[in-house]
Parts: C-alpha cells; structure tokens; sequence
C-alpha cells in the first residue's frame, strides 16, 4: 500500500511541479507583457504629461498606480518604461549570443592559440564585476538606450562563450563527431549538424537565464541614473527616482521595485521549466 | 607480393608532442616506429592490451590522427597531407567503426539523416533515388528498411554496430578499420555481427584492420596477426602460426591468458604465465633496450643478458613466416611446424 503510493508520488511529482511551475511563471509573464502592450491604452494617459495638481496622488481610481512627484500617471510609466526595460534586455542578450555562441563554438571546436587568446579576454573581464564593466562602459558614450543595451551586451558575452565553449569541448571529443570526420565531414558540417543541435537546450536555457540578469542590470544601471534618461521612462529610471522620495512617498519605490522582481521570478521559472523539459537527465550541460 | 593495400610506415604518435619541446615535460608515446601492410582483401588484426597503442594506430590509419612520425600509404601514395578532394577520396577508400556504439551516433538525428551524410557530402550517385539507396544500404546489414525513421537509442547495440557497418559500406571503402567492433556486445550478439563482418569481406572483397583484445574474434576473422606492446610491434605471424607457435615472450602469455587456446601448450607457456608486474604508470623510462624486459620470463631464463636493456629489439622474420621483435626468442623452439593457414589471401 505505501510502496504503491510513494511509486505514484515519485512518478507524479515532477509534473507536478512542473505544471504548477509553467502556471506560476507563464502567468506571471504573460500579465506583465500584457499590462506593457495594453496598459497605456487602457489607463488614457500621456506617459509624459505633467499634471502639477495631482502631484504624488496615492492610489486611485483616476491614477490606479498613483502619481510622481511632476504628477505624471505611474500605471502609464511603469507600462511604457517595461517596454523599454524589456527591449534592452532583449537586446542585449541577443547581443552577448551573437559574440559569445560563435566565439564559444570556434574556441571550443578548434582550441589550439584562438581558444587561448579569447579565453585570456574573457579571463579579463571575469576579473570584474559585469556592472563594473557595464558603467565603464556607459562612461565612454554617455548614457542612453543604446548605450545600456551595448553595454549590457558588451559585459555579458564574457560568461557566456566560456560557457558555450566548455560545452562544445564537451561534445567535440564524443565518439559520433569523429564518426562524421572520418564520414567526410568538414569542419563547418560538424558544427552545424552534430555539435550544435547537442548545445541548443543549454543556449536555449541560458539564454532565459540571462534576460533575467539583463533586467536586473538594467535596473541597476539606472538606479545609478547611468541607464535611460528623463523623460523617458525604464524600470531602472523610475527606481532612481523613487530614490528621492523613499521616506515621503515609499509607495512609488515599492510600484517600480516590484514589477522587476516579478519578471524576474517569471523568467526564472521559465528557464527552470524549459530546463527541465529540454533536457530531461540534467547531465548533459 | 604484390603491392599492398594499406602500408603502414614507421609511424609513431606521441600524445602532446608540442607540449613536449617545453623542459620538464614529455608527451606520451602512444605508437613507436610501427611498420605493418595490409594487402587487398587482406584482413589483419591488431592485438594487445589496453594502453598498446592499437587504436591510436587505428585512428591514425583512419586519418583522425595526424601521426608524429612515419606515413601511411595506400598504393604506394603518401596520405599525409591530403586536403579537400583528395582526403574525401581518402574517406571513400579507408572507413573505419567505432568501438561504443551508445556514442558512434548523434542521439537526435533519425537513422536515416545520419546513413544520408555520406550521399551528401560525397554527392554519391542513387540512381533509384535516396530512399531506395538507404533502405538497400539497411538490408545489406541485416536491417529492414522500415527502421530508417527510428533514432538511434530505439536500437540495440548489435543493431546499431550494424548501422556502423552500414554507414561505414555506403561509401564503398576497401579498408575497413574496425576498433574493438564487438566488444562494447553482448556474446551471442558478437557472433552475428562478426558473422557479418565474414560475409561482406567475402561478398564484397574488402580489407580490414580488426583492432581486438578478443582472441577467438580475432582468429575467426583475421589471417595475420600483429601483436601490440606498449606501442611497439612485437610480434606479426599468420594466424594459425601466431595461437600455436607464439614466437614473443609477451605473444605467449597473452595466449596463454585465453582458457581455450592456451591450453594446448600450456607446459610451454607456463613460465610465461609467471606474476608480471603491470607496466609502470607513463611507460618505460627509456627507449633504449626492450620494453617487455622487466617482465619478460625469457630475460630471466637467460640470465638477464645486457643486450635486452641497451638494444631496441628489431623486428626480424623467422622461418615459418612470423616476423618477431626480440634478440632471444625462436633461437630455443623446436623446429618450425608447417603453417596450416595459407599466407596471404590475395
């Protein structure tokens, strides 16, 4: 009798979990994108327009987030500045695949003096902190959206290849890429047929996982009003400027602080979940 | 003799060689000085403990090795810098097998996108169309066409040997490099597969390098034998010749080691089969003298001759078609039996 049911608990519990996982992060991640795309619609206002008579209203039915301290609508801002949010991140981790996913692979498949030299850049940047370089970076072109994403992308691609790379080494020396060699296989044919699709799940994985972080920096790098300039809004900007009014008006830091936290959370679940479906033994990466 | 198919030429292969010019440091010297020829249609076998070098020389013979030293030829043509076009002609005269066949095959390509690579990267003519080419290519190995569309997991290891086997045919090779091709199966499995190994070699003419550490294998499928120790070429005789009447000191305790082949000479053999310390740990501190010394019963019979430390044992042929690779043996054993295996199968 218990044998039986802890044989149905051990069969069960995973896609368990795992539902109630894809439920808790698609969810959370759909209502965001949901409230990006159609929140300035539906709330009426002008993300920008300043209403100096309505400065930091509570929440309500007029402003259902509040207001700021020019009295411009938060719901509104904090939908657009996702949008911006989210384009940096998406960005600027299509940014660091693009560098990292073909420098990993070449390192990683033909090793020898480019492998070596590459690893030493990457050793480079490992010896400081992203944000670090990321600032370093926006101090050179002054900050903007563009150059949050660069930079972001820039401080990112490090961490990135030497994973791809340790991958690629992994699957190089597997018996089925020398069966291909001596099939006839070139270099090129190996990559694209044998040694990448063994790395997708991982890049797939990864690749979630770093959105998450790309948020967060770009959060970071704003709070620190290195990010997205006024007017304009991104989640980073708005915490930098909740910053001023903590103590007075701790509701506008808590608005801007905790849709970052729930994507994150939704991101993390995802790559979890897509972790668990892709690659089923855990072992492979 | 005619001219052989595949001459194998001093090759030698040293693992991290490069790394090897740095003081203080030495690479691994996998193969030494071999010298070997495989004739067409000829099957040849490599024997020899794990660590021997038999599929480092196999490998190399495949060309996923460029070796350190020496070349490979086959008729009489150096194969060594061959690029482009020539080494995909290569690819289609020398095939090899792999020993594990959990790894030999990408996990997520059908059987039949991996049996196509070869048409697509040599454009191999199909006449009757692809399909019609795989699903031949499939019976011709015992399999039905039907399970082209299964991956490989869905096989089981005797099958999947058999779709190495196919694979390997596809291109129409005349040398076969077979690595440890039925160790990794089961027992009643490796007798289908080598069963299938005999009769493509009959069908279809082709050569092989058997590389095994199973001597019943062996001896069921190979004419020549080449015995392996620590890279070097010990020993090489007709098969017949070499099970009953092992020339080497190392060939005697290496058949000995099988219950029902050494059986038969057992008292002869029974000094060979004295305690022989494992190889040390990164192989023999010098190249001078004989690797096998330290452990060879000969040596001591003999009174541990000097000879056998300072001087490299020559492979030298001895009557009855062995060729052997040591100062001593063969100058004690009887007169030389009449070999029952013909030679060479031209």
């Amino acid at each position: 009798m218990s044998a039986v049911a802890v044989v149905a608990a051990t069969t069960d519990g995973p896609r368990v979990k795992r539902g109630w996982k894809v439920i808790v992060g698609g969810g959370l991640l759909g209502f965001l994108a949901l409230f990006m795309l159609v929140g300035p619609l539906i709330s009426g206002y002008d993300p920008n327009a300043t209403d100096l008579d309505a400065r930091f209203a509570g929440p309500s039915a007029q402003h259902w987030l509040g207001t700021d301290d020019l009295g411009r609508d938060l719901f509104t801002r904090m939908a657009v500045g996702g949008r911006m949010t989210m384009l940096i991140a998406l960005g600027a981790v299509a940014l660091a695949s693009a560098i990292a996913i073909p420098l990993g692979l070449l390192t990683g498949y033909l090793g020898g003096w480019v492998d070596l030299a590459v690893m030493r850049v990457v050793d480079l940047f490992f010896a400081i902190p992203t944000l670090l370089v990321a600032i370093g970076i926006v101090g050179l072109f002054g900050p903007s959206f563009s150059t949050t994403l660069l930079a972001l992308g820039l401080a990112f691609w490090p961490f990135y290849a030497r994973l791809v790379r340790s991958a690629v080494v992994g699957v190089r020396d597997l018996a089925y890429t020398d069966a291909a060699r001596v099939i006839g296989a070139g270099r090129w044919r190996i990559i694209r047929k044998e040694i990448l699709p063994a790395l997708l799940p991982l890049l797939i994985v990864q690749t979630t996982v770093l959105l998450g972080f790309a948020v967060l920096d770009e959060a970071g790098l704003g709070f620190l009003g290195l990010g997205v300039q006024p007017p304009d809004a991104s989640w980073g900007s708005l915490l930098a400027q909740s910053r001023g009014f903590v103590l007075s008006h701790p509701w506008i830091g808590v608005i801007a602080g905790v849709p970052i936290l729930l994507v994150v959370l939704g991101i993390n679940i995802m790559a979890d979940v897509l972790r668990d479906r892709l690659d089923p033994q855990g072992a492979s990466t | 003799m005619t001219e052989p198919l595949l001459s194998i030429d001093r090759v030698s292969h040293e693992f991290g060689a490069r790394r090897a010019l740095l003081p203080g440091r030495r690479g691994h010297l996998a193969v030494d000085d071999v010298s070997l020829t495989i004739g067409a249609g000829e099957s040849l076998a490599l024997v020899g403990e794990s660590g021997s070098g038999k599929t480092t020389l196999g490998r190399v013979v495949a060309k996923l090795l460029t070796p350190t030293g020496g070349t490979v030829q086959v008729d009489g043509r150096d194969v060594g810098g061959l690029r482009g076009r020539e080494l995909l002609a290569y690819r289609r005269t020398v095939q090899m097998i792999f020993q594990n066949t959990q790894h030999a095959f990408n996990p997520r390509r059908k059987i039949r996108d991996i049996l196509a690579d070869p048409y697509e990267i040599h454009r191999l003519p199909a006449p009757d169309g692809r399909d019609a080419a795989l699903g031949e290519l499939m019976e011709r190995v015992g399999l039905r066409a039907s399970m082209l569309d299964r991956y490989p997991h869905q096989f089981s290891g005797g099958q999947r040997q058999r779709i190495g086997v196919a694979r390997a045919l596809s291109l129409g090779p005349r040398l076969i490099v077979a690595d440890e091709p039925v160790s990794a199966l089961d027992v009643s499995v490796q007798a289908q597969v080598l069963n299938l190994f005999s009769r493509l070699r009959r069908e279809l003419g082709l050569s092989l390098l058997f590389i095994s550490h199973d001597l019943r294998a062996v001896y069921f499928l190979c004419e020549r034998i080449a015995v392996l120790y620590q890279g070097r070429l010990v020993e090489v005789a007709p098969r017949e010749r070499l099970l009953e009447h092992p020339l080497h000191p190392y060939s005697r305790r290496l058949i000995a080691a099988v219950p029902g082949l050494g059986g038969r000479d057992s008292a002869e053999v029974s000094t060979a089969d004295a305690p022989a310390a494992a190889p040390a740990a990164g192989g023999p501190a010098t190249a001078a003298g004989c690797h096998y010394a330290a452990t060879c019963p000969l040596h001591v019979q003999l009174g541990r001759p000097d000879r056998c430390l300072t001087e490299r044992p020559a492979l030298r042929a001895t009557a009855g078609g062995s060729a052997v690779a040591c100062h001593f043996a063969g100058d004690e054993s009887p007169a030389p039996v009449p070999s029952v295996v013909t030679e060479e199968v031209r």
